[in-house]
């Protein structure tokens, strides 16, 4: 059993040397998707999330919304969007915002409501003005469980950028498909290991950031 | 005509096949996570190390861990099911483990004091107390498992996945996709329901 | 300065049968310490913070300085007046230093002003700036918490301070300790300022004139003593005790109501002339001839008390 891990692996890096500027162009790609389908969905879901933790007729509907969004598989929410947009790598990555959404807006949405209220009351009649307030004492209070949003949703945009390939997008996905069609694990490892290998070395990066900001409780 | 009125037959035979490798994994991942709960209850230093462990697997993308487990059981199912015993750890680890630490010190003892042997106690005390946490744990795990079980039509372990990679890779049949995807959701849903249900009964005043 | 003037201040809720605050007028003398009292609902909480315009009032025109509130900008009026609640509201991810500091940093003071400025307040609340400049707010016990408060409000030097039910969520003996700092501090600065509370005992020991509200309007604004002596309707009797004699020795001290001394051969038990009367006939009960002698800061006899005195007050 061991041993054919450790040819699988072998093959595997063979594979990619012989195979390495197809190999760095996919890293590439299955990168560029990963981030700015992150930067969007920062954008987009923090100053949402702000807004939903004030307003409670925009709360309901958008909290619904993702919530379904949650519920159904990730693959299957790229494999719905694709024939409508077509496939190619801007489909991907509309897709992909869609994946990183749902994580990113419940956390800043729980992290602003989550303030407690006295802490609020005594900013404003201390004199602070709302910016004043949101930068100073919303936002750091808010970020590691914004944060953790954050990481939430990059593992699952990562993960989902490899299924892209199925849909015709690049990254690192094109070795699954050639794998399979090919019947062949070694190249199945040449696109698995480099995205587990991703995927953990976000989680390092965000939990690092969130240990740099903490204070105590 | 549209597809699920066509040919209910193959979609109920693919829903089988998909509660198989949902109800399966299930099992099996609360056979190994109840009693190593209970144990790393016991032993508070390893339950760091071994939640740590299970959490850098639960961030592995489903499909990475997948192939990782290709040549040790082969691609078909075995790998799946292993897959997804894999990722309910983390999940049920930390539910069982805060509903074992929610049980009152004071109600250990006092079954102690009355002469109850530890695998009376773990029966019949812990796990009815801590049984709503639970249910909790294994509603999060069916919703997750569900999900993860589609990548499983690649491995050959067949399921709903089957609608929605045929659905991309067969031009125009964006019927299956969607098939595939609203059937996913039914049964995501229902089975969260349920566990939702046998939360509640269980539970009790506190 | 002109203290704070509320001029038929009303507050009307939009879906309530009553208003919240209901014409109330009274003044607030500079330097002096006002208890706004009464039960749960009566509308302290509310009149209080229209001082600061986190309510605005429906009626009326409040007045600091000499200013209309309303005429001032919000954020800037703010600044100028310290605010301490019930739940403190320290901020969690700042220093004890940061908290106190902020407020003189909005208003722009140099850095080592404001450094200075953060020793000289944890001083002053008894705590070494050594020791807690850098601690967080997790890191204190509740009695801490609400010192910071307080050093927090004073930091910008504000001439009015409103403090919202200050000790509400504090143990009792916490609170007992709490009460003589903000004595202690009240002796000390002679800020304006306006006291919520719902703790009878707690207004008695600290006011100089106690407004008592009734479902939003104004009953009886006046010194403790009068209220014990005078009380305007049964409401304010039965809410002060005032027939509660004991009660009323507590609020008056002895230098008010000594006599000159007369030559008394017997050696006399001594009180200092701030200590209440409560205390004063406590010792009173145990001394011989049930005289006792009233003493100054440096120990020079004043004048004394007898216990019929006390039985005639």
């Amino acid at each position: 059993m061991f041993t054919n891990l450790i040819n699988t692996f072998v093959l595997a890096w063979q594979y990619t040397l012989s195979h390495a500027d197809e190999f760095i162009l996919a890293l590439r790609e299955h990168l560029f998707l990963v981030t700015i389908s992150m930067i969007v969905g920062i954008l987009v879901c923090v100053p949402l999330g702000i807004w939903t933790a004030r307003s409670k007729r925009i709360a309901t509907a958008a909290l619904n919304t993702v919530n379904t969004l949650r519920v159904i598989p990730s693959l299957a929410i790229l494999f719905l969007l694709i024939p409508y947009l077509g496939l190619s790598s801007t489909s991907a990555l509309i897709a992909l915002i869609v994946l990183a959404l749902p994580p990113i807006l419940i956390n800043t949405d729980a992290a602003f409501r989550g303030i407690s209220p006295a802490i609020l009351e005594a900013a404003r009649g201390m004199g602070m003005k709302p910016q004043q307030i949101l930068f100073q004492i919303e936002f750091p209070l808010a970020a590691p469980v914004i944060l953790t949003g954050i990481r939430i949703a990059a593992v699952e945009v990562i993960a989902s950028a490899t299924l892209a390939a199925f849909v015709g997008s690049g990254g690192l996905g094109i070795y699954i498909t050639r794998g399979f069609a090919l019947y062949d694990y070694s190249i199945l490892f040449v696109g698995a290991v480099p995205v587990a290998l991703l995927t953990l070395f976000s989680e390092g990066i965000i939990s690092g950031a969130q240990k740099l900001i903490q204070y105590p409780q | 005509m549209p597809y699920f009125l066509r040919y209910p037959d193959i979609i109920f035979k693919l829903t089988l096949q998909h509660l198989y490798l949902v109800l399966i994994a299930l099992s099996i991942a609360l056979i190994i996570a109840l009693p190593l709960a209970w144990f790393l209850n016991r032993h508070k230093r390893l339950s760091n190390i071994v939640m740590g462990f299970f959490g850098i697997v639960y961030t592995i993308p489903s499909i990475a861990l997948m192939i990782i487990l290709i040549p040790f059981l082969g691609l078909n199912e075995k790998s799946v099911i292993v897959a997804l015993v894999l990722y309910s750890q983390v999940i049920l680890l930390r539910n069982i483990l805060t509903g074992l630490d929610g049980i009152p010190k004071t109600t250990i003892e006092a079954a102690n004091g009355m002469g109850l042997s530890t695998w009376q106690i773990a029966w019949k005390i812990q796990l009815p107390l801590a049984l709503p946490v639970i249910l909790a744990g294994v509603r999060i795990s069916a919703v997750v498992v569900v999900a993860i079980a589609t990548i499983g039509a690649k491995f050959g372990a067949g399921g709903l996945g089957t609608l929605l990679f045929d659905g991309i890779a067969q031009a125009g049949r964006t019927d299956k996709i969607w098939t595939g995807a609203i059937i996913v959701g039914l049964v995501a849903f229902s089975l969260s329901r349920l566990a939702l249900y046998l939360e509640k009964r269980f539970s009790y005043p506190v | 300065m002109q203290g704070i003037v509320f001029d038929k201040v009303s507050k009307q809720y939009k879906n309530a049968a009553a208003p919240a605050v209901n014409q109330v007028s009274f003044t607030v003398d500079p330097g002096s310490l006002v208890v706004l009292l009464g039960p749960s609902g009566c509308g302290k909480t509310t009149l209080l913070k229209m001082v600061n315009r986190l309510f605005e009032p429906s009626e009326g025109t409040i007045y600091l300085d000499g200013v209309n509130i309303r005429d001032m900008e919000v954020t800037a009026l703010r600044r100028q007046i310290g605010y301490v609640i019930q739940q403190v509201g320290l901020f969690p991810h700042m220093t004890v230093a940061e908290n106190i500091a902020l407020i003189p940093s909005l208003l722009k003071w140099e850095k080592p002003r404001i450094q200075s400025r953060v020793d000289e307040l944890l001083t002053l609340i008894h705590l070494d700036p050594l020791e807690y400049r850098d601690r967080y707010p997790a890191q204190l016990s509740g009695g801490q918490q609400q010192r910071v408060g307080l050093a927090r409000a004073l930091a910008g030097d504000p001439n009015v301070l409103l403090m919202d039910e200050p000790f509400g969520a504090i143990d009792a003996i916490t609170r007992a300790s709490l009460q003589q700092e903000v004595m202690q501090l009240q002796n000390q600065l002679q800020k304006t300022v306006l006291f919520v509370t719902h703790d009878v005992e707690e207004a008695l020991l600290l006011a100089d004139k106690i407004a008592i509200l009734k479902e939003g309007a104004l009953v009886q604004y006046d010194t403790p003593w009068n209220l014990l002596t005078n009380p305007a309707d049964e409401f304010v009797r039965e809410l002060i005790n005032a027939d509660d004699r004991i009660r009323q020795l507590t609020v008056l001290k002895a230098k008010d109501v000594m006599i000159k001394p007369s030559h008394h051969e017997q050696v006399l038990k001594k009180v200092q002339q701030r200590t209440d009367l409560r205390q004063v006939l406590s010792l009173l009960l145990s001394s011989p001839n049930a005289v006792v002698a009233v003493t100054d800061s440096s120990g020079k006899v004043v004048g004394e008390i007898s216990l019929q005195q006390l039985v005639l007050e």
